[in-house]
């Protein structure tokens, strides 16, 4: 290479009117030769600085894939949250009616076994009267010769059926009711009890009440058939 | 969408260690900077969806919105100033930092404009023609700048 080419070369590479090709030529001089002339020693250095700092200028490792996740990857992304989301969001659904049932069940067969442990202390309604008085004996039949009626049975005025039906005990599990007329019985023995008290009161009273009906309706029947003899026959019953 | 992916890929993609360079050049050596703006150029590319399907020269179009976008990374940084003003040389100045080379510590004292020039011709070996394609100086103001930038480094190598 002409030295005085190199001089040329670099004046136009000076003035910033050197093309390409003509810097390249001075590129490859400086690279190649060592022998360099004194007066050019400052332009060989700041080429083989440029060439240096070229080199040093290294691509960042992972911006190529921050490029990629940040344009199709994104992309990628969005799609898959789209074609998910749906999913997400019909399982948790899904998820939460199954958990409320299992819970509402599960609550309800708590609910269940509570009612059998604790069906002892359920409270049974029991109307004091059933308690303190058994049910009334109907009214009599009353019998005209001219209107024979038949048997009428109507709640009248409470007779003490079942007076010796204690009173229901005061306890821990026996409460009053919001009215007086009733009484929460919470023992479910005690309660078994007063029922079958009651059960048996009502028992003999309507076997009482059946035994008089069925002798007034004999009467009756006679005084039907003696007309004649009927005043006599009704007399018998009023006596 | 496929086909924009390829298209994205084979065309756009292989540029970015250009973009980079240029980034660079334009940014002063901020590696940080220079990776925001070319994955922020490389966003805006992409965001033009089919529009990609019909660009001639992704390298062009590329280059275009980096420089736009890493000359909004340099207003946001304020550091900044007009490329098309020619200032001097600024005056011998310590350099920013201890590591880089003479050349690159003397370029770094250099107003921004004829800094992005010198950078682009060293990194990217541009004719000035070039330069002033992308920066969007003309190109005398890109040779006035590409010479007393050369002049002055070469002022300063002569002094050591």
């Amino acid at each position: 290479m002409n030295i005085d080419k190199i001089r040329n070369l670099l004046e136009k590479y000076y003035e910033g009117s050197a093309s390409n090709i003509e810097t390249d030529i001075l590129k490859q001089y400086f690279r190649d030769n060592n022998d360099i002339p004194e007066d050019l020693r400052v332009d060989a250095a700041i080429f083989r600085d440029m060439a240096t700092m070229k080199e040093d200028v290294a691509l960042p490792e992972n911006l190529e894939q921050l490029i990629i996740d940040s344009t199709i990857g994104r992309n990628r992304r969005n799609i898959i949250l789209w074609k998910v989301i749906p999913s997400v969001a019909a399982s948790l659904a899904l998820l939460t009616v199954l958990t409320i049932s299992f819970i509402s069940g599960h609550e309800r067969i708590l609910s269940s076994d509570e009612d059998a442990m604790v069906a002892q202390s359920e409270p049974v309604l029991v109307h004091k009267e059933e308690i303190t008085a058994a049910p009334t004996p109907t009214e009599d039949c009353t019998l005209t010769a001219s209107t024979p009626e038949p048997m009428v049975s109507k709640t009248a005025t409470p007779e003490p059926a079942i007076a010796q039906a204690p009173a229901p005990k005061k306890s821990s599990t026996t409460r009053k009711a919001s009215e007086n007329n009733y009484i929460e019985v919470y023992d479910s023995i005690q309660a078994a009890k007063i029922s079958s008290r009651i059960l048996a009161k009502l028992e003999s009273t309507i076997s009482r009440v059946a035994d008089k009906g069925i002798r007034k309706t004999e009467i009756a029947v006679a005084a039907i058939k003696d007309p004649v003899n009927a005043p006599q026959i009704l007399d018998e019953i009023s006596n | 969408m496929k086909q924009l992916e390829e298209i994205f890929r084979k065309r756009f993609l292989p540029v970015y260690p250009k973009l980079y360079s240029i980034a660079l050049a334009i940014l002063g050596s901020s590696t940080d900077l220079a990776s925001d703006a070319v994955q922020e150029t490389m966003v805006k590319i992409w965001s033009k969806g089919d529009e990609l399907l019909s660009v001639n020269n992704p390298e062009a179009l590329s280059i275009a919105i980096l420089r736009t976008t890493a000359i909004d990374i340099m207003r946001r940084q304020r550091k900044y100033e007009q490329v098309d003003t020619i200032t001097d040389i600024a005056p011998d100045s310590p350099p920013d930092h201890e590591t880089a080379t003479i050349l690159e510590r003397i370029i770094d004292t250099m107003p921004p404009a004829q800094k992005e020039i010198l950078r682009l011709s060293i990194f990217e070996d541009l004719s000035a023609k070039e330069i002033s394609e992308i920066t969007g100086v003309s190109g005398t103001n890109v040779r006035q700048l590409l010479s007393r930038g050369r002049k002055k480094i070469k002022e300063i190598y002569s002094k050591l």
